[in-house]
């Protein structure tokens, strides 16, 4: 509510504290967000967002806020499109999601939805947004089970990949040269569905998972994990944890137990709060896959992009970049609507995009379709590997599809 | 009737209404109708908004719902908490069981919903009664953390058992094609929840007047005798059993009824939101629940209610938040509090301002001030009284009239006790003990300190089953039954410090007394038939004249606690004769008396014994022995002494020297 | 055999923290439901300090658990006391230290941010291999230290005037005040001890897994349960329910899987409580008529 508080500064004390008094809702009062062109030509779209403003899960709240700072100058100039968020807290809660969506759909009308960023709670409201028919951007969330094709049309889109993406392009890799492939998830949606895409990605290859072991959020250690991997003769390991903190707590008991499988694998969470509580042997051996390049390119701009203007870190880089895609493709297909109030055609616009730009320089063409709601695909050639130098440094080692093949 | 509860059942108290003429709406019966009339009006107001569907009121109504149901799971939790004083932490896990329980039973068992809601309600009720019976030793922190890992592990089985869909959710499209469960439908309607604009959500007519009945049943419970039994257990499990209640059976009960109440919240949930993330069932719901208590007021009957509804509303309300920016602006950018802290910070501060909860304060204010008044009014003739017990004749041929005195007069003696022995590991407490007591009769027991004498009192009450020895009272054997039914079969007692419901009125801890309170049926209280007001009034009627006999009628509206410790005495003793007993077993009364005040309870026990009662008085106080004692039997180390007229077993030169033989403080 | 050492350590942790339960509930009967904010608040303050690097790390970790005993004896002072006055079935505490739990959560996520951040204080780095199970040096440091503050605080309660002082006061606070020793004072100092230990495992705990303002929470139910399957009366009941609770939990995870782990604690405690409501080493107190 960066701007709601912006404006409070403006309106001083006086006003400020009237305004909590007769507990009014932040952003209702923003007149200019028709939806339509105003005099100077452009659309002001009043955009939903819905989030984890506060407590522990805020940074999925916060990737989001970075994103609109850096960049709604920047689509204003690009295709005439304004954005005015007006934003509810969900408090990662899902009945407080499903309240927080009906406010924002029903009482402060907003032209599209963006978020909830956590899979459980966009699954909590999945069903009343596509019934609510309007425009539902997700950014955030990569369970697959979120979309549900069958309704037509579909209203979701989904700018990061899916759970069954990466499986897709982990699977060859993983189990390459007949390697016995051990899944440690955290017990959380993320994790759960990470290690249900990946069993069903083996048994339909004829592969087949060893082992399998749940890690709680926050845990202790991983020591039995670990120990349970070596019995069962795991050496490839593929981690699909939502926090970084419980990925160290995994990769600190491989090194407490001198177990060194041959290839371990995760995902881009491991840039989020893994560096400040592994040790550099820790994560000398990781890899991780992202439909991204984090190095160079347009997905590059606009983490540097996201740095200069917040002077902060990205708080979930691969949700920035996701975030940037998304807030793209809608002001396209507002623009080649005009008016963002005509759900229908917005709709439509976005599903019929033709190309997606990321930063300056990356473009993503025909992404969408009435089956695919999905911005990138699992193609291996697609997607990088990454590895980590001594300062958690990301060291592009190819692509997914080079990595297959010679080894990486 | 609530003992803890402010708006209790004897105020206005007993003079007030013989004094003037009755008003119209201080007759039972029309203050139930009232507050239930008032339960729905309020209940079909909080829904008005979304009678038409409109889109703004959607967010209104998943408001109302969130409400109903955490109302309803704290109301449950108050009866448990509030009452019987079992912290439970578990109430959480009931909520979580009874939403999975019924979603999954109409979608996966296909079952029609009402009998899916029946059994979702039946699997908390009894898992409820296996967590009972498991915590039936446990209280305090022990209870809380057992009922703690039961709502862990509930939450542990929706995270991880696939048929509930896991963190994907249930339902879920993998395994059911779509994320919402389809509106049920009941007797030819169909219940659509508060999700789309434009249809009117008609599940949330069921959902508020349940809510209320919820309410109105918890109030007829809290106020009747078996809630009364719930504050006995609270105060002690002991006294309630000597009060007639079987402990085991009632703690069984009010568990299950939390669990079912627990489990109806879900209901509510998965009826409102039709979709269910195991998220929202985490260990902070279950604070959540517990907090709604202490906040609204446990032990209050509108506490919960208020509770959980200001705690959902804070929660979600903007004005916090635009607190947490305005200290953002004005204060700091990083040292301030949002939500939920400044949520910690009013949880604080109501409890500093309110320290019984928002009802609890606020109905304290307003009882406190009309009892005060009262007392102002009576002008105190009792306190300015010498002695805490009538001497007066008059009130024992008062009460002689009355009809309930024990009067039957047999050949056979009352009670029978022969060769009573306990042994505490390889210790004899009590052994080979013959005691002999009959109607109409008061029998003393004396003896130093440690030689048996409470301990015998407890053999014959239930409290220790006897290692030898058979008991008969009343021509039937009681050897070994447990307190409840030894009450049942006709022994009162009292204790050594008297066990009273300190901050229930005098009144109310008389009608505790009666033996409704451990056989008052749970439908009963919770439906208040018509023939619950006629004995209510008939309760009343005989409080009132056991309180006149013990000389506490000008107090019946005060609370026990605020009594001076000599009419406290007298009150316990006017509860003991509410079961209607043939025996009172009354555990040294004397202790702690002022002279005058020992006079007068000698008084009172002639007066008992002239009423037919068979007494056994426990007692130090020779003086008093040698005033009103048919019998003496002076016990030493378990065994007896002597026994014999007061006169002769004061003069034996065994009972003297035993005495002789302790130090000095202990003699009376 | 791995599991059995591993257990054991991983059981410490938990009768660390535990000991900070069983303290507060010695003397004052009650819990503090906010211990979990508190480990966060030791490790904060250690990190605020590690700048300083004049100040050797044992230096700075005392500094983390003064802060923490401060704020601690406040907390029983302002926001215990005021609560339980009303005999054994008051729980309002109960209310009022949750809300300090919220309070401090809160503050701490928005002064340091949600993320978890590096701590080198009192780092050991690397493992040690004991009886063939490589075990990290940092958790046998926790571990070696439950049972040296355990020792220290048995022998206090013995042989020092204040620990005779806190054991009266356990037994018979009204008598003990008739005595001229104020019950106010002795649950302060015992809640500034407890919440100091909550502090020091909270920084040597940090020094392995970061410190975030949730770092507390997942030690929360453990440590209970160790307590009460312990004792809560006693002292040493965390040292022996710790074990048993690591023990098990490790071993059932290494056997049947993590998940598992975790599950049996719990199920531990049920049983232990159904068999023993007291707790292993605790005194059972009997009702009184």
């Amino acid at each position: 509510m960066s701007r709601i508080g912006s404006m409070h500064k403006a309106l001083g004390v006086a006003v400020a504290s009237a305004l909590v008094l007769t507990g009014c809702g932040g952003g209702t009062d923003d007149g200019g967000a028709t939806g339509s062109a105003g005099e100077d030509g452009v659309i002001t779209v009043k955009l939903g967002v819905v989030g984890p403003k506060t407590g522990p899960a805020s940074l999925y709240y916060e990737y989001m806020d970075q994103t609109f700072e850096t960049f709604f100058d920047d689509f204003e100039e690009k295709y005439d499109v304004r954005f005015e968020v007006v934003s509810e807290d969900d408090q990662a809660s899902p009945e407080e999601t499903a309240r927080a969506v009906s406010r924002l759909i029903n009482e402060e009308g907003v032209h599209a939805l963006m978020g909830p960023p956590l899979s459980g709670n966009s699954l909590q409201v999945a069903d009343v947004v596509q019934r609510s028919q309007l425009p539902w951007l997700l950014p955030g969330p990569n369970a697959d089970e979120i979309i549900n094709y069958d309704i037509q049309p579909n209203w979701a889109f989904m700018t990061n990949f899916t759970n069954q993406q990466i499986m897709a392009v982990l699977g060859e890799r993983l189990w390459a040269n007949g390697q016995k492939v051990g899944i440690v998830y955290s017990a959380d949606g993320f994790g759960q569905s990470n290690r249900e895409h990946l069993t069903s990605w083996a048994e339909e290859n004829g592969h087949e998972l060893t082992a399998e072991e749940t890690i709680q959020p926050g845990a202790s250690d991983a020591n039995a994990i670990i120990q349970r991997f070596q019995d069962a003769g795991v050496d490839s390991v593929f981690m699909g944890i939502t926090q970084g903190a419980d990925t160290a707590t995994v990769t600190r008991a491989i090194e407490q137990a001198g177990f060194e499988p041959k290839t371990i694998m995760t995902t881009g969470t491991i840039l989020t709060n893994y560096r400040d509580v592994a040790d550099p042997s820790q994560w000398e051996k990781i890899q991780i896959v992202d439909p991204r390049n984090f190095l160079e390119g347009g997905d590059a701009e606009v983490l540097a992009a996201v740095r200069e203007a917040t002077a902060e870190d990205p708080a979930i880089p691969t949700n920035n970049i996701s975030t940037y895609a998304m807030l793209d493709i809608y002001a396209q297909a507002v623009q080649e609507v005009g008016d963002a109030t005509d759900f229908g055609a917005v709709r439509q616009a976005m599903e019929d995009i033709e190309t997606v730009h990321i930063g300056d320089s990356l473009t993503i063409e025909n992404p969408f379709s009435e089956d695919d709601h999905v911005l990138y695909d699992d193609d291996p050639a697609n997607w990088h590997t990454y590895g980590f130098d001594e300062s958690f440094e990301l060291v592009r080692l190819g692509t997914a599809a080079e990595c297959l093949q010679n080894g990486c | 009737m609530s003992l803890l509860d402010q708006e209790s059942r004897s105020a206005p108290p007993t003079k007030e209404s013989s004094r003037r003429p009755s008003r119209w709406a201080s007759r039972p019966w029309v203050r139930d109708a009232l507050f239930a009339v008032a339960a729905l009006v309020v209940a079909f107001l909080a829904i008005l908004p979304g009678r038409d569907g409109a889109g703004p009121s959607i967010s209104l109504m998943q408001l109302v719902a969130s409400m109903a149901a955490m109302t309803v799971a704290a109301v449950g939790l108050n009866l448990l908490m509030g009452y019987a004083k079992l912290v439970s932490l578990g109430q959480g896990g009931f909520y979580a069981i009874g939403a999975y329980a019924t979603a999954w039973l109409v979608l996966d068992g296909g079952w029609p919903p009402l009998l899916a809601i029946a059994g979702a309600l039946a699997l908390c009720g009894a898992v409820g009664a296996v967590v009972a019976v498991a915590s039936m030793q446990l209280r305090g922190p022990q209870f809380s953390v057992i009922t703690l890992v039961l709502a862990i592990l509930v939450e542990r089985i929706l995270n991880e058992g696939a048929p509930f869909g896991r963190l994907a959710g249930y339902p879920n499209h993998a395994q059911h094609g779509t994320t919402a469960l389809p509106p049920i439908e009941i007797l030819g309607s169909t219940l659509e929840p508060p999700m789309i604009a434009n249809t009117v959500a008609t599940v949330m007519v069921p959902v508020v007047v349940v809510t209320a009945l919820v309410v109105i049943a918890s109030r007829n419970i809290a106020r009747s005798p078996w809630g009364s039994s719930l504050s006995a257990i609270g105060e002690s499990e002991m006294l309630a059993s000597h009060l007639g209640v079987d402990v085991f059976r009632r703690k069984i009960s009010v568990f299950v009824l939390a669990s079912v109440f627990g489990g109806l919240g879900g209901v509510i949930t998965t009826l409102s939101f039709a979709h269910l993330q195991p998220e929202t069932f985490d260990i902070f719901l279950t604070i959540t629940i517990v907090l709604a208590v202490v906040f609204g007021g446990s032990g209050t009957v509108l506490g919960p209610l208020v509770g959980a509804v200001g705690i959902v509303w804070l929660e979600q309300s903007d004005i916090l938040a635009q607190l947490g920016d305005l200290q953002q602006e004005y204060i700091s950018p990083q040292w301030y509090l949002s939500t939920p802290g400044l949520v910690g910070v009013l949880f604080v501060l109501t409890l500093f301002l309110m320290p019984r909860g928002i009802v609890g304060t606020l109905g304290g204010l307003v009882v406190g001030r009309r009892q005060r008044a009262e007392v102002a009014e009576d002008d105190g003739a009792g306190l300015q009284g010498t002695a805490g017990l009538p001497a007066e004749a008059d009130a024992v041929s008062d009460a002689a009239v009355d009809g309930h005195s024990p009067a039957g007069r047999t050949g056979e003696p009352l009670l029978v006790m022969s060769g009573v022995g306990k042994n505490f590991g390889g210790l004899k407490a009590v052994a080979d003990m013959d005691l002999t007591v009959d109607r109409g009769e008061i029998h003393a027991v004396i003896g130093p300190n440690g030689a048996g004498k409470s301990t015998l009192a407890n053999l014959l009450t239930g409290v220790y089953r006897p290692s030898s020895g058979t008991v008969r009272f009343a021509g039937r054997a009681i050897t070994a039954l447990a307190p409840h039914k030894v009450a049942r079969a006709g022994v009162a007692r009292t204790f050594q410090t008297p066990q009273l419901f300190h901050d229930a009125t005098v009144l109310d801890n008389v009608l505790a007394g009666f033996p409704d309170t451990g056989r008052t049926p749970l439908w009963a209280a919770a439906l208040k038939p018509p023939s619950r007001y006629r004995r209510d009034a008939e309760m009343r009627a005989e409080a009132e004249r056991l309180l006149h006999l013990v000389g506490l009628t000008e107090f019946a509206g005060l609370r026990a606690g605020e009594l001076p410790y000599g009419k406290q005495r007298a009150l316990e003793i006017a509860r003991a004769l509410a079961s209607q007993p043939e025996l009172v077993v009354l555990d040294e009364p004397a202790a702690g008396l002022l002279a005058t005040e020992t006079a007068g309870l000698g008084d009172l026990l002639i007066s008992l014994r002239t009423h037919g009662y068979a007494l056994i008085v426990v007692e130090h106080h020779m003086d008093l022995v040698a005033r009103i004692a048919d019998q003496v039997t002076c016990m030493d180390q378990g065994r007896l002494l002597s026994r014999g007229t007061p006169q002769q077993v004061l003069s034996d030169e065994a009972v003297v020297s035993a005495y002789l033989g302790k130090p000095m403080e202990e003699h009376p | 055999m791995d599991a059995l050492v591993l257990g054991l350590v991983l059981g410490g942790l938990y009768a660390l923290l535990a000991q900070s339960f069983v303290l507060t509930f010695i003397t004052t009967k009650t819990l503090n439901f906010a211990v979990g904010e508190f480990v966060a608040l030791g490790a904060f303050v250690v990190l605020a300090v590690a700048g300083w690097s004049w100040l050797p790390d044992v230096a700075k970790v005392a500094v983390g658990v003064l802060v923490a005993a401060v704020v601690g004896a406040a907390a029983y002072r302002f926001l215990v006391l005021p609560f339980m006055t009303e005999g054994e079935h008051d729980v309002r505490w109960l209310l009022s230290t949750v809300a300090l739990s919220f309070v401090m959560l809160n503050l701490i996520t928005n002064v340091e941010g949600p993320s978890p951040q590096r701590s080198e204080t009192a780092r050991l780095s690397g493992a040690v291999d004991v009886l063939g199970a490589g075990v990290s040096k940092q958790q046998l440091l926790i571990a070696a230290l439950a049972v040296v503050v355990t020792v220290l605080l048995v022998v206090a309660s013995k042989k020092t005037s204040a620990g005779l002082v806190m054991r009266a006061v356990s037994q018979d606070p009204e008598t003990t005040s008739l005595m001229g020793v104020s019950p106010r004072l002795v649950g302060m100092v015992t809640y500034a001890v407890a919440m100091g230990i909550a502090a020091l495992t909270g920084t040597l705990y940090a020094a392995t897994v970061g410190a975030s303002p949730v770092m507390g929470a997942p030690l929360l139910v453990a440590s209970i349960a160790v307590a009460v399957v312990g004792g809560l009366s006693s002292l040493w009941g965390p040292l022996l329910g710790g074990a048993l609770y690591g023990v098990l939990s490790e071993v059932t995870s290494y056997e049947f899987g993590a998940i598992w782990g975790e599950t049996a604690g719990l199920l531990l405690v049920i049983v232990v409580l159904v068999w023993r409501p007291q707790g292993l080493l605790g005194r059972r107190t009997e009702v009184k008529l």
